[in-house]
Formats: structure tokens, sequence, C-alpha cells
């Protein structure tokens, strides 16, 4: 083992692991927790949904491709930033690129218009795809902003007039 | 022993150790991302009695804007723990890689437990974003696969919260580690700008139903105020295949079953009739709303006319033919409330037909998908 990982609740109480593990609550919790996703699975398969294999696919392709792709996608990028971006311009970089990619997800069925209708000009009526991009220039010019005033302040720290 | 190249496993515990993917971060975000699921699944699971009512429920006709509060927080509430989820799969990242991938049966069990935990959060968020701008890309309903997704998700969460309620108790009671200073972010800036990307998200969309911030709406796929007599419509008369002669001399309201004299109404004879004016939202299940001044005749007054019983509970019928929402129900309170109207006017003009010409269903604290337009009958039981 590398990693002291956490015990599930102190899986296994004294020195070395049980077979078994976990504890009194965890136990309780896996009960109550299993019955309630029991009802999710009971009603998944009750006529009101008639798809739910099709459900199953969904939710745990979004697991699968969480764990197997974004995620590695977002490690990637981590290590892009670190590589090619200078110290200073890390941090606000990173967070832009975190922030621009939650407004992109959060917005994009509405960017790209998909449940536009051609009846209802109510659904969709403003620009949600130009709002977008002044958002996301906005937040980048934030972040230059914010890269220059730690340039700034490190040239600052580094030169013999500091404090005066 | 390790399965991990040993470079792998290295960086896996550099990155564990830093102050972003530390227990106290996980426990911090792990609670408010609880509490968020928590209202979203208590608002939720409302939302879906009021629309299928079990025997034992009751859903009062006051206060009229509660429904547009709860589900307005349902929506701004989930939302904005889209935020928090991704920053704590962030965080939690690197535990993927943990070992022994398997350490007792209890660890086995809670790690099974993460995949609906990870695939139900992500696909209730997921789908509850692509509703509200009414993109539908799956093969199923929305809303049963939303209710089903959501038990299964909290069920898993119990789980989870269970295996790591002492570790979160722990970590969220010792007190915050001096660490040298890190030339990457800060736990604090980590959460600071989680919680400023939650704050962004909810400005630039809970515009939709918070009338004054609408301007603000900038990502909301609705606007309060866009729309024909100034209200926002979710589906038009033509898509319900309403004939476009509706309405004209040939309309009838019907009031049958249990009644003493049926009823057969012309426009003239609704008309005619004492108005009631009443100030009341249309309260989506997307979350947007929008209140208007609504006039028509009080359904109470028209079961008082045909003679139907004091605990009369209504089915309210549209013209529009087939659909889920082609009719709704009126339990015996909204029935009897002065302010559960069939609407003849918005702000004194006679309906838009995408608000229902001729006639409209209208109630204090009911959903939109329940505010029947286009209606002709009354069926009482
Ligand atoms: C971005 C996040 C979310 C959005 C935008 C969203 C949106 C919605 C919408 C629009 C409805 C109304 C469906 C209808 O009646 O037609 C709904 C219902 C519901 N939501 Fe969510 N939701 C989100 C997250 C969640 C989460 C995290 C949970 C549970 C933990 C949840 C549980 C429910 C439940 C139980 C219902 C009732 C479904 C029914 O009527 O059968 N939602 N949601």
């Amino acid at each position: 083992m590398t990693t002291p990982a956490e015990p599930p609740g102190g899986a296994g109480p004294g020195p070395g692991p049980t077979v078994l593990g976990g504890t009194p609550l965890f136990w309780a919790g896996l009960a109550v927790g299993w019955a309630i996703m029991a009802v999710g699975i009971r009603s998944a398969l009750s006529e009101r949904l008639a798809r739910a294999p099709a459900l199953a696919r969904f939710v745990l392709g979004f697991a699968v491709v969480h764990d197997f792709v974004v995620l590695p996608a977002a490690v990637v990028l981590a290590v892009l930033t670190a590589r090619l971006v200078p110290a200073v311009a890390r941090v606000p970089v990173r967070l832009a690129l975190a922030l621009s990619w939650l407004l992109v997800l959060i917005s994009w069925p509405a960017a790209r218009r998909y449940g536009a209708r051609p009846d209802n000009p109510t659904v969709l009526p403003v620009d949600v795809g130009r709002n977008l991009v002044i958002l996301l220039a906005a937040i980048w010019l934030l972040a230059a902003l914010d890269v220059a005033r730690r340039v700034v302040g490190a040239r600052r720290d580094r030169s013999p007039a500091a404090g005066v | 022993m390790s399965v991990l190249p040993a470079r792998l496993a290295a960086a896996r515990d550099e990155v564990r150790a830093q102050p972003t993917h530390d227990d106290r971060t996980l426990a911090l975000l792990g609670t408010a991302l609880g509490v968020c699921f928590t209202v979203c699944f208590l608002t939720g699971l409302l939302s879906h009695i009021i629309q299928h009512p079990p025997g034992w429920f009751t859903w009062p006709a006051r206060p009229a804007g509660l429904y547009r509060v709860t589900q307005g927080v349902h929506v701004a509430t989930g939302l904005a723990s889209v935020p928090l989820l991704l920053a704590k799969l962030w965080a939690a990242g690197p535990r993927l890689l943990d070992e022994p991938v398997v350490r007792s049966v209890a660890h086995g069990l809670e790690r099974l437990s993460l995949v609906p935990l990870v695939g139900g959060s992500l696909f209730l968020v997921a789908s509850g974003t692509a509703n509200l701008s009414g993109w539908y890309p799956w093969p199923f309903s929305f809303p049963p696969a939303h209710y089903a997704a959501a038990w299964v998700t909290v069920g898993a969460l119990v789980v989870h919260v269970a295996a790591r309620a002492s570790t979160t108790r722990e970590a969220l009671r010792r007190p915050d580690p001096a660490r040298p200073a890190s030339p990457s972010l800060s736990r604090r800036g980590f959460l600071g700008a989680v919680g400023a990307a939650a704050g962004l998200v909810t400005v630039v969309t809970v515009g939709q139903t918070v009338g004054p911030l609408r301007r603000l709406a900038a990502l909301a796929p609705r606007r309060p105020d866009v729309g024909p007599q100034g209200l926002p419509v979710n589906k038009t008369a033509r898509a319900a295949g309403i004939d476009p002669s509706a309405g004209d001399h040939r309309y009838r309201l019907e009031v049958a079953g249990r009644v003493a004299t049926p009823l057969s109404l012309s426009l003239v004879d609704l008309r005619s009739m004492p108005q009631h004016a009443a100030r009341l939202p249309i309260a989506c299940v997307e979350g947007w709303s929008a209140s208007a001044t609504w006039e028509g005749v009080p359904v109470r007054d028209l079961l008082a006319l045909a003679g139907a019983p004091a605990d009369a509970e209504v089915t309210v019928r549209s013209l529009q033919q087939g659909g889920s929402y082609s009719s709704s129900e009126l339990n015996h309170v909204q029935a009897a409330d002065a302010d559960t109207l069939l609407a003849l006017t918005i702000g004194g003009e006679p309906l838009h037909r995408d608000h229902g010409f001729p006639v409209r269903l209208i109630g204090p604290n009911r959903p939109g998908v329940q505010q029947t337009k286009w209606v002709h009958r009354l069926e009482v039981r």
C-alpha cells in the first residue's frame, strides 16, 4: 500500500484490515441508501418510464465518461498549464479555464439553440451564444488583468526600492 | 504492492497531499453539495407529488406563489450545484487511483456505490439543464427519468455520507493545518473560486424567475417578460394542434359529471357572468415564472351554478388532443378557491391564442403544466 487511504467510516477497527470492514453506521447507511436506490430502480422499471435500459446506459455512461475521459482530460490540461504557463500566471489561467468550461457546459444547449422551436419565439428569446462569448471575453480579460497585477507585484517584491 | 506505475502513484500522492485535494476540502465541498442535493430532492419530490398526488396528499391553493418559489429554488439550486459537483469530482479525482482497489467488503460496496453517485449526479444536472432549454437528447421522457435518477443518486449519496461521516466530521473539526505557501492554489482560493462560480451561474440565470434580475439573465433560456401579452409560452396553439377556429360562435364550455344540472355555456354566456380578477403567476416546472392579472369566471361559481357538491374535485379538459398535459386536476381546495379562474382575459385583453384563447384555467399555487389552456370541459367528481 502506497497511501494511507481513508477507511470507509473506519473500515476495520484496530490495526490491519478485516475482510468485512465498515462501522455499524456504514452498514446502516448502506441498507438505507440501497433501499432508496431500489425505489428509483423500481420507478425506472415501471411503465411511466418504459425505457429503463436506456436510462441505465445514460447514468453509467456519465460515470464512465467522467472517470475515463473528462477527468483525464482535465489532468492533461493541468499538466499542460504547469508546463506552458509561467508560474505567476498559472492560477488565473487555470481558474479562467475552469470557469469557461463551466459556463460552456451549463449554457451549451441554449447557446446552440437545440431546444428552439420556430413556432415559439418565447423559447430562447435572448442570444445566449452571443452572451456566452461576451462572458468568456470578460473572464479572460479579468484573468489577464490579474496576471498583470501579479507580474507587477512580483517585480516590486524583487526590486530593491520595494516598500519605499 | 502497487499495480500502478511508480511515477503515476507518486504523482497521485503528490496531488493528494495538496490542500485543494485533501480531506478538509472534500468535506467542505461535500457538505455544500449535500445541502444542495437535499434541497433539490425535496423540492423535486414536492413537484412530483403535486403532479401525481397520492391519496393522502392535498396540495393547498395558498400561498399563491409557493410553487413558484419551490420550483424556482429547485432549478436555481440545481444550477448552482454544477460548479460544486465539478469541483468535488476534481478534488476527489486522485482517489480514483487509491490502492488497494478494494480493501474489504465494506470498502468494495462503498466504491461500487460511487458509480451511481457520480453517474446519477451528472445525469441529474445534465438532464435538468438540457430540459430548461427544451432539448431532449435521450430516448425517454424527462420527468420519469429525472425522478428515477434522483432516487438512485440520493440513495447512493446516503451510502457515501455514512461511509465518510467520521472522516468528514474530523476534517471539519481539525483546525486548518498551516501549510507552506504553495505556488498553486490555496484551499481558500479554490473554495472561494467555486463559490464565486456558483454565484455567477445563479446571477446569469435566476432572472428567469426573479423579475427584477431579468436583465442579468444572460444565459437563461427564458425571459419572464418576453412573449405575447408580456408572458412566455410553453406550448403554442399550433404545437398543441388547436384548430384556428376554436373560440368562434360554436364554442361551448361543458360542465358535467357529479352535478345537478349539466351546463353548456357559450363565450357570451361566460362573459355575462360576474367576472373576477386575480394577479397570479404562471410558474413553469422548468423554473421560469411570470405574473399577470387574469380575469374570468371563478370555477367555484360554475360549480355552484351546476349544483356540484361542496367537496367537488374537477378534471379540466383542453381542446388539445392527447399529450400528458391536455387535462389537469383541481382538488377540492383548489376548486373552491375564489382565485381559481377560467380566465378570458390577461391584463384586460382577450387571451392570445398561445395563452389558451378562448378560455384557460389559472389557479393559485399550481405548476404551469396544470394551468390547462383551451379549456372546453369541466368534469366534476
Ligand atoms: C441542474 C440541475 C437540475 C435542474 C436544472 C433540474 C430541473 C428540474 C425540472 C425542470 C424539473 C421539473 C420536471 C417536470 O415536472 O416536468 C425537475 C424535477 C425534479 N427534480 Fe430536478 N433538476 C436538477 C437537479 C436535480 C437534483 C440534483 C435532484 C435530486 C437530488 C433532482 C430531483 C428532481 C425530482 C425528484 C423531480 C421531480 C420529477 C417528477 O416530477 O417526476 N433534480 N427538475
